[in-house]
């Protein structure tokens, strides 16, 4: 699915600039990196791409879609029928299966979970349904929160620093599955990284400095 | 049909239902639009022990509550039922209450006697079925001696539910014993002359009384006495027995030139209307008549300006625990916020993040409300027990309209209330919240 940000501003409440994006675009099937140092804007951008934040100015198309003229309930469909999000922490519900933390996705949208292709995902990268998630290693639960993010199909992938907190197997397996997702779903993924493990692996690389674009393959 | 016109039972049931319609609305839109109860029990899970803590605080507020309102219904309803079989009495005049307590609560007090004449205008008296003298000042052990009549101990029979036996005084030495006395049929005793509990009583040894019969369970403090021929009362004291010298018979009638007095007299009239022009009749400057329903009435009148009193306390305490409960899952969605970010980034919409936290209030206040309703009703029962064992009054303990009402009332508000943290705990800031 095609994003296209135009013109797009991030302020602070005291008014600085968090993010200054005359124009930025992403096409289906694109594979791409974000990157930048600490406070750059990759992060707002994200969450701006996810629409868990309003931009000042500007407007965020996705598909046929601007984000910010979406009510709230039209943006929580986008987040739950077209988005896969990872964060660099996984946030998982601690007291509940490994099965059950993928269940929770049909309480948050209407469209149900596939439950074999459920299974299939935690078969891939190795865990058991029936484990409690307070009893993941590191490795596992971002592995956990991968498979989360991919069983409903999403056509967008943001990641968030995925592999941050991974070693170098578990950071392998991660990176391996979002980019072969991508290819065979012709999803767009957007990673979010500094690690040049990471960004090694992308032809497209977008560096982001307080808040602008510096240039990068693919910048439209 | 005006409100007025439906019966107390549908006019409570259609109170309780509105009280609670909040929360049956609340909760049918919820699960049947939302399905948030795996997400609910991920959220409960999450901080058992807060979880645990807040559920028995809830539980403790609610079971004082419905406790004191059980217990306090319980208490009128034994207190009436045990002063069931007076209809009307006749003491010297005095507090109502004092009489009231001694008579029909067996309570020690010295009661002066009303004469001869007073117990003959009662006793010939054409609508009176029959006059029962009653003479009390003896115990034996923790049990009160009372004189009477036959007829007054067939009538605590025929009010405990037998119908067929025939209670009689054969001789002078007879005793029919209340239920709780700690004798059976055959056994002899020696009445002391003093009330319950008087360390100066002394027994009268000339005096051998013999258990002839025991009458079933009452309910009443008569259960732990024993009913002996008034002859025998009065001949122990050296006062003449009701009869002539030489006459041996015992009961009515008696012989006005040889009753000694009586401390109280409970009247039976042969219609119940009748009660009332017979009150009228006797209560004078010599004789106080009464009864004991429009005493005890009173004496609840009474009660319930302090129940009233308590009410508003209890209510009061009820307002502090719901804004205990308010601050408290306001901090916990605090503590939740980040989970629920991630509901929110996973497609969850405002509306269900708010039904998901409502429903997840109303699940751990219905538990911490039903274990309290389960608490109130076995503290109002132990408390019954205790009270039953300490007064011999029959205090049975119940969940009446009144505790449902109390319980529906503070589930429908805390329903209403607890929309607030259900708003509150939608994040404004999910990217914050999620410290991306």
């Amino acid at each position: 699915m095609n994003i296209v940000c135009t013109d797009l501003q991030v302020k602070e409440p005291l008014g600085g600039a968090l993010l200054d994006i005359p124009h930025w675009s992403a096409q289906s099937g694109d594979q791409l990196a974000i990157t930048g140092p600490s406070g750059a804007g990759k992060s707002t951008l994200l969450s701006v791409l996810a629409g868990l934040r309003m931009p000042t100015l500007g407007c965020v198309r996705v598909g046929d879609d601007d984000l910010t003229r979406l009510s709230t309930s039209q943006l929580a469909a986008y987040r739950g029928d077209v988005l896969g999000l990872i964060m660099q922490e996984a946030v998982l519900f601690e007291e509940l299966s490994v099965w059950n933390n993928l269940r929770i996705l049909n309480t948050c949208s209407r469209t149900p979970i596939d439950l074999h292709r459920a299974r299939r995902l935690l078969e891939a990268v190795a865990l058991n349904p029936t484990q409690l998630t307070v009893r993941l290693s590191g490795g596992e639960r971002q592995r956990l929160a991968l498979v989360r993010c991919l069983v409903r199909n999403p056509q967008i992938v943001l990641a968030d620093e995925p592999t941050a907190n991974l070693d170098e197997h578990n950071a392998q397996l991660v990176m391996g599955m979002l980019l072969e997702y991508s290819t065979s779903h012709r999803a767009t993924l957007v990673v979010v990284s500094h690690e040049s493990r990471v960004l090694s692996q992308f032809a497209r690389i977008d560096r982001l400095d307080r808040g602008k674009l510096e240039g990068g393959n693919g910048l439209a | 049909m005006g409100w007025h016109n439906l019966s107390a039972q549908w006019q409570d049931a259609i109170l309780i239902l509105m009280s609670l319609s909040p929360v049956i609305i609340g909760l049918a839109g919820s699960l049947l639009f939302y399905k948030p109860i795996l997400a609910v029990r991920a959220l409960i899970l999450g901080h058992p022990k807060f979880h645990v803590g807040f559920v028995l605080m809830l539980a403790v507020s609610v079971a004082i509550g419905v406790a004191v309102l059980s217990q306090e219904r319980a208490i009128r309803s034994g207190t009436a039922q045990a002063a069931g079989p007076f209809d009307l009495i006749l003491t010297a005049p005095g507090s109502a209450i004092d009489r009231l307590l001694a008579v029909v609560y067996l309570q020690p007090s010295d009661m002066p006697l009303l004469d001869a004449a007073a117990y003959f205008s009662v006793a010939d008296h054409a609508r009176v079925d029959f006059a029962a003298p009653l003479a009390f000042g003896d115990s034996y052990a923790n049990s009160p001696v009372v004189g009477t009549i036959e007829a007054f101990v067939n009538h605590m029979a025929q009010f405990a539910g037998d119908q067929t036996t025939a209670y009689r005084f054969l001789n002078i030495t007879d005793a029919v014993i209340g239920a709780r006395v700690p004798l059976s049929v055959g056994d002899n005793f020696s009445p002391s002359h003093g009330m319950v509990g008087d360390p100066t009583a002394v027994t009268h040894d000339a005096l051998v009384y013999t258990v002839a019969q025991q009458l079933p369970m009452t309910g009443s403090p008569w259960d732990r006495a024993i009913l002996v021929p008034i002859e025998g009362i009065w001949k122990v004291h050296a006062l003449p027995t009701g009869h002539a010298p030489g006459i041996e018979q015992l009961g009515p009638p008696f012989d006005p030139l040889y009753f000694p007095g009586t401390p109280a007299i409970l009247v039976r009239a042969n219609e119940l209307w009748a009660n009332y022009a017979l009150r009228s009749e006797f209560d004078g400057p010599e004789v106080m008549a009464f009864f004991p329903g429009a005493v005890l009435a009173q004496l609840h009148a009474l009660v319930a300006d302090m129940r009233q009193v308590l009410s508003v306390m209890s209510w009061m305490t009820q307002i502090l625990v719901l804004s205990g409960i308010l601050l408290s899952l306001s901090v916990l969605v605090r503590v939740i916020s980040r989970r629920l970010g991630v509901l929110i980034a996973m497609g969850a919409s405002h509306r269900f993040i708010m039904a998901l936290v409502w429903t997840y209030a109303m699940v751990i206040v219905l538990t911490g409300v039903l274990i309290g309703v389960f608490f109130g009703f076995g503290l109002s029962a132990l408390l019954s027990d205790q009270l039953t064992q300490m007064t011999d009054i029959r205090i049975s303990a119940a969940l009446g309209p009144a505790e449902f009402l109390f319980v529906s009332a503070f589930l429908g508000v805390t329903a209403l209330l607890a929309l607030l943290p259900a708003y509150w705990s939608v994040p404004r800031d999910v990217q914050k919240t999620l410290r991306m």
